[in-house]
This record gives structure tokens, C-alpha cells and sequence, in this order.
């Protein structure tokens, strides 16, 4: 390894530092936050967090996922694609959080819903 | 046809077969953590080896030839455009830093960066396939994975390719 490999290697470092402060920098937990579930793109379902449920997202394909929400977190129950990443990615609370199924194109974004708080990366 | 063409055009047909095995093999297990997209990029020590023994062109070639094959026979056409977003991104990158070689990079510089890229890629065809921009969230994971990925790959390119070269010589 050379001395201009070390260099390339700690810029991606920092831009990856850079922008994992951007997206986390924002407010931890949001109490005043909502889960939404995208399925193909589209808002399939709006949860507050404060509230406890369970939705169930199927489509006519038979691809389905259980998303719950509880304790101001949201997080993949089961999913029937191969890879299950979404099920072992963690509890979503943070805004901008998010959980991704790729193969069922199902998404779950926390979003805050308080007005006074800055986020430009995740919106 | 002379000689070295026929060597040339037969090393380029093996190496397509090993990125489609490596292909193959890394999809037959998934890492064992949480952060969809994370691989080992093993295909990526091919177009690694094709840009150092051949140059950019066959390499991209070798590339868009290996995504059609795996997304026929396996992966689907889901994958395709995840495939060819990173790949391309990813042979784009490794090509510009190739074309420093002589300045004090070496292959593993090349190698990391075909990595970022290539997770760069993905996340842009996430975000288009999802039609959400919350997939970004995963970029900074995504660049450090692709560092540490890129300098494995880097590391088993660097020892394929000397050897490689003792059967097709670079004559440019």
C-alpha cells in the first residue's frame, strides 16, 4: 500500500464521517414522530409512534411484511423475502430512520412531526 | 486474428465465467449483519484484473456482460438495475484512478474506490426503485463497507493479476 492509497482511503473515511454526523446530527428519539410505510413508493400506511400497531403489507404478488410499532420504535416483524435484512435491521426510532425491504419494495421512514426541528438530509 | 488477440479474447471469455461464478457465490450467502447491501464484492476482483491486464473498455464490457448473465440465470431482473448502477458507477471510478497508476496509486486505491462507487450506485438505484431518499441513510455505512471491501478485493487482485500477466503480456 502506498502513501496516496492511505490518502485516498481516509477521504472516503471522512466524507463517510461527514455525512454520518448530517443524517444522525439531527435530535435523537422524536417523541412527536410518525412510521411511515411506503410499498411501491407510496404511502401505504402513517403511524404515530406513540400509538401500538401492527400492519400487515401485502400486495397481489403474495410478498408481505409486518411492520409494528411500539415504544416509540418501528420495526420489520416478518418479512417472506429471501435476503431478510429488513427483519434483522434494528428498531427504527430516530427521524430519518429508516427500514428497507428491497425485494418487496416496502420502506419505513420515521419522520418527526414537531415543526421546529432542521433536517435537511433525510427529507 | 493473430496470436495475442486469440489469447487476449480467451483470457476475456474465462474471466467473465469466474465474475458470473462470484457472482453466484457470494449470492449464496448474505453477511451476517444488519445493513442491506453490504457484500463482499467479490465479482469486483474480476473487473479489477480485466482493467489491469486489458484496460477500461474490456472491463466494462466483462461487467455488462456478467450483470445480464447472473440476472438471467439467477438473480433476476430486479437486481439488474441495482447491478448496473453500481457496476458502472464502480468500473467509471476504477477506470480514472487506473489511469493514475503511474502517479503513486496503486491497485488498491482503485480497488477502494470501484467499492464506494459501486455502494454509491446501488443507494441512487435504491432510492430511484423506492422513490424515497430515506435509503441515503445508509451512505455512510455503505462508504466504510465499501472501503474495507475494496481493500480485500485489492489486496486478492493484486496477487492474481503478476501472475495472470506472466500468460497475457500487456503490450501498450
Amino acid at each position: 500500500m502506498k502513501k496516496k492509497d492511505i490518502v485516498v482511503i481516509f477521504i472516503f473515511f471522512a466524507v463517510a464521517a461527514i455525512l454520518w454526523v448530517l443524517v444522525n446530527g439531527t435530535p435523537g428519539s422524536v417523541t412527536e414522530g410518525e412510521a411511515v410505510i411506503y410499498k411501491n413508493g407510496e404511502i401505504y400506511d402513517v403511524i404515530p409512534l406513540t400509538e401500538e400497531k401492527t400492519v400487515i403489507v401485502e400486495d397481489g404478488d403474495g410478498n408481505r411484511n409486518v411492520v409494528r410499532v411500539k415504544d416509540g420504535k418501528a420495526e420489520m416483524l416478518e418479512a417472506n423475502c429471501r435476503d431478510q435484512v429488513c427483519v434483522n435491521t434494528r428498531p427504527a426510532q430516530k427521524n430519518g430512520e429508516s427500514i428497507i425491504c428491497l425485494p418487496n419494495r416496502v420502506a419505513v421512514e420515521i419522520r418527526s412531526t414537531s415543526k421546529n426541528e432542521i433536517d435537511g438530509v433525510s427529507e | 486474428m493473430n496470436h495475442q488477440d486469440i489469447k487476449r479474447m480467451t483470457l476475456a471469455a474465462i474471466l467473465t465465467a469466474v465474475a458470473i461464478t462470484l457472482h453466484f457465490v457470494e449470492s449464496m450467502f448474505t453477511l451476517p449483519v444488519a445493513i442491506p447491501g453490504i457484500k463482499l464484492g467479490l465479482p469486483n476482483i474480476v473487473s479489477l484484473t480485466a482493467l489491469y491486464l486489458f484496460g477500461p473498455v474490456e472491463a466494462f464490457i466483462i461487467l455488462i456482460l456478467r450483470v445480464f448473465m447472473t440476472s438471467f440465470l439467477y438473480s433476476g431482473f430486479s437486481s439488474l438495475i441495482f447491478s448496473l448502477a453500481g457496476g458502472i458507477l464502480s468500473i467509471a471510478g476504477m477506470s480514472l484512478i487506473w489511469n493514475f497508476r503511474n502517479r503513486g496509486f496503486s491497485i488498491i486505491s482503485t480497488s477502494v474506490v470501484g467499492g464506494v462507487f459501486h455502494n454509491i450506485g446501488q443507494i441512487f438505484a435504491a432510492a430511484v426503485v423506492m422513490k424515497t431518499p430515506s435509503v441515503f441513510y445508509y451512505l455512510p455505512v455503505l462508504i466504510v463497507s465499501g472501503i474495507a471491501t475494496g481493500i480485500v478485493t485489492g489486496i486478492v487482485s493484486g496477487s492474481v493479476i503478476p501472475r495472470l500477466s506472466k500468460i497475457y503480456h500487456v503490450d501498450k
